[in-house]
């Protein structure tokens, strides 16, 4: 079946806990090689973690993406340029940071879909907690790069530049098979977690994990009942969420943004989410 | 309120009038299902308060790493390594984020056996510090080259500045209680700053060699659990005791149950002092000591090796501000 992925139909929302240009999320979207990909800089660690996340977005080849060890190969190379790159920037502009850069690196997670020509299917590529979603309304399932929700409490995997190899066994790296309706969704850590936990809620087959977690000590429970005091009041379905997600523009996401922190549905962040109906 | 500058037991005078109501609302009820979960910001603060024994026992010699120094020398040493580390995670590339606010105690150390703030140069007189204001403060300064690899595999030397806030000092007797006093009306005083908000509850550090000389057990019980009593919507305050040894003999590191400590009454009366960490602290206790993951620890480090210091301080400072943002 010939591709009809139509990227004209996506829908991109990215919002900073702070200033615009403080976004640490970066993303993007290129119909030309049919690759859509998000970055989450690790701001909380070493320095420019918003540029690494664009040198993420903005610099994997799809043409090397083959396997995973291509993959993982291109990520090395450009981990070299990039910190070369930085290095010298540093030494002329802000030497006294070199030794935290050499220590620390930039660091960021990734998750990138690329559709293939010539069949529905896409390659999904995601490490650290930045995640994709395949859900199908037709049957209110979901395919995803993680579906562990203690995942999002955990310190995530990074691409780290200081490293020259990633882990592995942590790199999701698979072809996914669409249909027509499905909804691809890419989202960085809090949004991604928000998405699941209200999926989860919405399906009876994962309530035991939701009563799992309910009693975990951590801000995932709380963020859970506060999901779950809200489902309970409005009744309404995953399906009806990402309708509505897709109905957004940028103000009424950041609207909803701000009402789902004041409730503690979510956590601060930034966020970034694209949507797409395949 | 302007910074309250200290020298003594109480809160000045002409703060009376407000203590009690300052007090009453610093003890306000958790108001949260799940305590200590509040993400640390630039605008919702925690606070780090260290009580540091600088009685004339800190004179003693011991020998690190084949290094052999006062233990009041490496107890600074440590504090302000610790308070690089600090500085170092929240310098954003210049953007210095005030994710924690800090107070340093120290207690003995000068012929009038009172605890006192122990900043010094530029500092000296405040209270809690903030990150920028930590930045600029520090006393002294010194320069090391490091040998680091690039991931190309390659090496070069940068050179690193490490900065010195404080300086040793070891005299007279051990102010515990008054330490820890004078810890309390300051964290009342810092936390209605923040009224109403989810704040990370503040942490208490007490590093000591020795046994308090102003006090009895009753009182030391009681000022903890008054400090103990403070909290914010996200849980109450929490009391980390280290208790520093030259033997290295038997050091018993967060103890679940007062049985594994010995038949010692001062070992036991610190287990009480100290409070039960919440089951985020957990992952780092047990990789430090290898323990069971599952169960509630104490902040008690009994009978501690100087060199195992950085790592406890570790777990109590990085554990809250891991989730910075």
């Amino acid at each position: 079946m010939q591709n009809k992925v139509c990227f004209d139909s996506v829908k991109v929302f990215s919002l900073s806990k702070s200033t615009p240009e403080e976004n640490e999320d970066k993303f993007h979207l290129s119909n030309d090689e049919k690759f859509i990909s998000v970055s989450d800089g690790a701001g909380g660690f070493g320095l420019f973690a918003n540029e690494w996340a664009a040198s993420l977005t903005d610099k994997i080849n799809v043409q090397h993406i083959g396997t995973k060890e291509i993959f993982e190969n291109q990520l090395k190379q450009l981990k070299i340029s990039y910190f070369n790159e930085k290095e010298e920037w540093l030494n002329e502009n802000n030497p006294e940071y070199l030794e935290k850069f050499f220590r620390e690196g930039s660091a960021a997670t990734f998750v990138g879909v690329h559709f293939r020509e010539d069949v529905s299917v896409f390659r999904a590529i995601a490490y650290g907690d930045s995640a994709f979603f395949l859900f199908r309304p037709l049957n209110n399932s979901l395919i995803a790069s993680n579906v562990n929700l203690e995942t999002y409490i955990q310190y995530p995997y990074l691409i780290d530049c200081i490293d020259p190899e990633i882990d592995p066994a942590q790199l999701f790296f698979e072809d996914i098979e669409y249909q027509k309706g499905d909804v691809l969704i890419l989202a960085s850590d809090a949004i991604a977690q928000y998405l699941l936990i209200n999926f989860m809620l919405s399906n009876p087959e994962y309530s035991n994990t939701i009563n799992q977690f309910l009693n975990y000590p951590h801000s995932l429970a709380n963020f859970i009942n506060a999901n779950l005091e809200i489902q309970a009041n409005t009744s309404s379905t995953f399906i009806d969420l990402i309708e509505t997600l897709f109905q957004f523009n940028q103000a009424d996401f950041q609207d909803f943004i701000k009402e789902k922190q004041l409730n503690q549905c979510i956590g601060n962040d930034d966020y970034t989410l694209i949507l797409m109906k395949l | 309120m302007a910074d309250i500058i200290y020298s003594g037991k109480n809160l000045p005078s002409k703060y009376w009038e407000d203590a009690n109501q300052l007090i009453k609302i610093a003890q306000t009820p958790v108001k949260k299902h799940r305590p200590y979960t509040a993400q640390i910001t630039r605008t919702t603060p925690t606070a780090f308060v260290f009580l540091i024994d600088q009685s004339g026992s800190m004179k003693e010699k011991v020998t690190i790493e084949n290094r052999t120094e006062t233990k009041a020398v490496l107890l600074v040493e440590f504090i302000n390594r610790m308070l690089n580390d600090i500085l170092d995670k929240c310098n954003k590339f210049g953007d210095l984020r005030n994710y924690v606010d800090i107070c340093i105690i120290g207690y003995g150390g000068d012929a009038d056996n009172t605890a006192k703030i122990a900043w010094e140069g530029s500092l000296k007189g405040k209270s809690f510090v903030k990150i920028d204001e930590l930045a600029h403060g520090y006393v002294s300064t010194n320069e090391i080259v490091v040998k680091q690899a690039r991931p190309d595999g390659t090496f070069r030397e940068n050179k690193k500045s490490i900065f010195s806030w404080l300086t040793p000092k070891a005299a007279s007797r051990t102010p515990m209680h008054d330490a820890f006093s004078l810890g309390h009306d300051l964290l009342v005083e810092w936390l209605n700053k923040y009224p109403n908000m989810d704040i990370y509850p503040p942490t208490i550090f007490n590093i000591s060699d020795g046994y308090a000389t102003d006090t009895t057990a009753d009182d030391l019980m009681d000022i903890c659990s008054k400090i103990k009593n403070i909290s914010t919507m996200d849980g109450n305050a929490l009391i980390y005791n280290i208790q520093l040894s030259t033997t290295n003999n038997d050091p018993v590191l967060f103890p679940c149950d007062v049985d594994e400590l010995p038949d010692d009454k001062w070992a036991h009366l610190l287990f009480d002092m100290s409070s039960d960490l919440p089951d985020t602290y957990n992952n780092a206790i047990s990789v430090l000591t290898m323990k069971d993951l599952r169960v509630a620890y104490t902040g008690l480090a009994y009978n501690c090796e100087m060199s195992k210091l950085i790592s406890l301080l570790n777990i109590g400072t990085s554990t809250p501000l891991k989730n910075a943002k």
